[in-house]
């Protein structure tokens, strides 16, 4: 990846804080500028979960295959995004790093925690100055449903291990 | 709070370099927030340990410091604007019921924001529910630091 830039932008406006500006909030996130040196993957895997009883995806960020079918080996991660593609009421994604006991444990506060997210809905989270490394047992996701086939959709962008 | 327009942008935009193709991924769609919805920013500073951020009712600074109920949450956004490397707050992790928990799975769940991180968190359909009595009706966030860490701090929802 010679170039990359990943923009979050969020711009709303309230007509009742018009006295402070229209621009509420915005923010764009340049990482050529942040991490000029390094080199980034961005892991991008489309799915849908499995529905039965207990089963989950297991998501190898370390070792994982980008959707250009390009080995990746994504050694420290600074953004995910998370997206649950259900448009149905109800129909709630469930995302942990729990898997062989060896979670990536800077993530949440304990090894056990899990973050839901609805249906329409995302989770985007990202670090600027401190990047959280993977390891040959720290870099599995787990993404999952309550007995629900669940579409999803998954963007890690990382710097690569050589 | 009428004519409230707002929407969430997410988007990559990136050259592979065996390709050369500029790929553009738009992840998030434009969402025109209804007219019942409200939005609010709150800066402040984080002390060392446990700190809570009001939803039920929140005072926020339009110039008027007026008073707003969110029943429910469509969207959080927190940043920490801390410089300092080792600088982490931690969202959630709680054992209170007054506490809002909603997109965590647990009450002891929480997620850490290390310096200049950023957690976004929308839920358009699926609104996440508080309440003015015994529910949760406040955000804790803990500094699990030993100095002061300024965060930004976005609520979208259906407010009274």
């Amino acid at each position: 990846m010679k170039n990359l830039k990943t923009s979050v932008l969020l711009d709303i406006k309230h007509n009742a804080l018009s006295s402070l500006g229209d621009a509420f909030a915005f923010y764009s996130i340049d990482l050529n500028k942040e991490l000029s040196n390094s080199s980034f993957e961005i892991y991008h895997i489309t799915g849908t979960t499995p529905s039965g009883s207990g089963q989950v995806d297991i998501i190898d960020i370390g070792q994982g295959i980008d959707s250009l079918g390009n080995y990746n080996q994504i050694r420290k991660v600074q953004y995910f995004v998370i997206k649950n593609k259900s448009t149905t009421a109800g129909q709630t994604l469930f995302f942990d790093v729990n898997y062989d006991e060896t979670p990536i444990n800077v993530l949440f506060n304990a090894s056990n925690d899990v973050l839901k997210i609805g249906p329409s809905g995302l989770v985007l989270y990202g670090n600027h100055l401190q990047t959280f490394d993977t390891s040959l047992t720290d870099r599995y996701f787990r993404i999952y449903s309550n007995l629900q086939a669940i579409p999803y959709e998954l963007y890690i962008i990382g710097i690569r291990g050589e | 709070m009428s004519e409230i327009k707002a929407k969430l942008d997410i988007s990559l935009a990136y050259e592979n370099k065996t390709d050369s193709i500029i790929h553009s991924d738009r992840i998030s769609e434009e969402y025109e927030y209804l007219s019942q919805e409200s939005v609010i920013k709150i800066e402040t500073t984080l002390g060392t340990g446990s700190n809570y951020i009001n939803l039920y009712p929140v005072v926020y600074d339009n110039g008027f410091n007026e008073t707003l109920y969110f029943s429910s949450i469509s969207c959080f956004i927190i940043r920490n604007k801390s410089t300092i490397i080792g600088d982490k707050i931690t969202i959630g992790s709680s054992i209170l019921t007054t506490d809002f928990t909603g997109f965590f799975n647990n009450y002891t769940d929480g997620i850490h924001i290390y310096s200049g991180g950023i957690f976004v968190l929308h839920n358009p359909i699926d609104l996440y529910s508080t309440s003015s009595a015994g529910g949760s009706r406040r955000l804790k966030i803990s500094n699990q630091t030993e100095s002061s860490v300024p965060v930004e701090i976005i609520i979208m929802g259906m407010g009274l």
